[in-house]
């Protein structure tokens, strides 16, 4: 049994996609083991820091892989896949919840631009107490926003691969991470703790 | 301005990959994930209830001739090896009162161990 566990940890997340249409359980599983934390956690973030809510969406995705993995293109990345039906998830929870965040303009995005970021001393912090502020000013954003962010600085996903997730251009993108960092930095300073 | 843009890039991405909330992905959905995995496999041949398939057997039209010298075997045993053990030189009871009739005394001599 551990040769195999081993064996499947060297495979690519392609690979199991396509052993998992297969019937192979050991796949999926070792598929479950990459993907769950992280996913459990994008969803902890999107859904207003409700771990109940995290759980059953952790669920529910997998349900969806075990039904659509045979939908799956191998000629693209499994990552990309995966979080794309994450985000399609929340978009729909946010529909459902009506939840009305702070709404970017996509107008205003060239006057954005030539803004400078707002100047912040540079100060000895409580990264754990800055963090949480982070996170809370983080939740009045909405979901396009809240999910660039969190695909950009948790998940480590280029440019282009938030813009296949969110199917959306890369301008776009880099609009809303910029949008997303000036607005934070703007409210982090308050706190006159940001070591920006 | 680009290098507070680097900068507050940085920041962010090293603050939130290091940011732990306390959470872990519930151990029974695993379990629960990987029987629903298995039920989707057309391979598998996993019955929720492996009698439902004899029972159906059983009361539909299949194999009449089958069942009805099944039936006819079953009434014939019961029938047959029912009436061999009903045997009157063997009563089934037994009863503690004796009776003992001599042919040469025609007094009926009743033992009775009845108490």
């Amino acid at each position: 049994m551990f040769s195999l566990k081993s064996k499947y940890q060297d495979y690519t997340d392609e690979q199991l996609v396509q052993l998992m249409v297969s019937g192979n359980s050991a796949a999926f599983n070792q598929l479950y083991q990459r993907y769950s934390q992280r996913l459990l956690y994008y969803f902890y973030r999107m859904l207003g820091n409700s771990n109940e809510k995290a759980q059953d969406f952790l669920q529910d995705i997998f349900i969806k892989l075990i039904d659509k993995a045979m939908t799956f293109d191998p000629s693209q990345k499994f990552t990309t896949w995966i979080f794309c039906i994450a985000h399609n998830m929340c978009k729909n929870e946010y529909r459902r919840m009506d939840i009305r965040k702070d709404v970017a303009i996509e107008s205003y995005t060239d006057q954005l631009l030539d803004d400078e970021e707002p100047c912040i001393e540079e100060q000895a912090v409580d990264m754990e107490q800055f963090t949480k502020n982070v996170f809370e000013e983080l939740e009045s954003f909405d979901e396009m926003h809240k999910t660039a962010f969190l695909l950009r600085y948790r998940e480590g996903f280029s440019v282009k691969d938030i813009g296949q997730i969110l199917e959306i251009s890369e301008g776009t993108v880099k609009s809303r991470l910029f949008y997303t960092r000036k607005r934070l930095a703007e409210r982090l300073v308050k706190y006159k703790q940001a070591p920006f | 301005m680009k290098n507070k843009f680097g900068h507050t890039d940085n920041l962010f991405r090293n603050m939130v990959s290091s940011d732990n909330p306390g959470i872990e992905p519930n151990k029974a959905i695993e379990e629960r994930l990987n029987h629903y995995f298995m039920i989707k496999q057309p391979s598998r041949k996993i019955h929720m209830n492996s009698f439902g398939g004899m029972l159906v057997w059983l009361f539909s039209m299949k194999s009449l001739g089958f069942k009805a010298s099944l039936v006819s075997a079953c009434l014939a045993y019961f029938l047959f090896f029912g009436n061999i053990k009903n045997n009157p030189s063997n009563p089934g009871y037994s009863d503690s009162c004796q009776i003992h009739t001599l042919v040469a005394d025609t007094n009926l001599i009743v033992k009775d161990t009845c108490k």
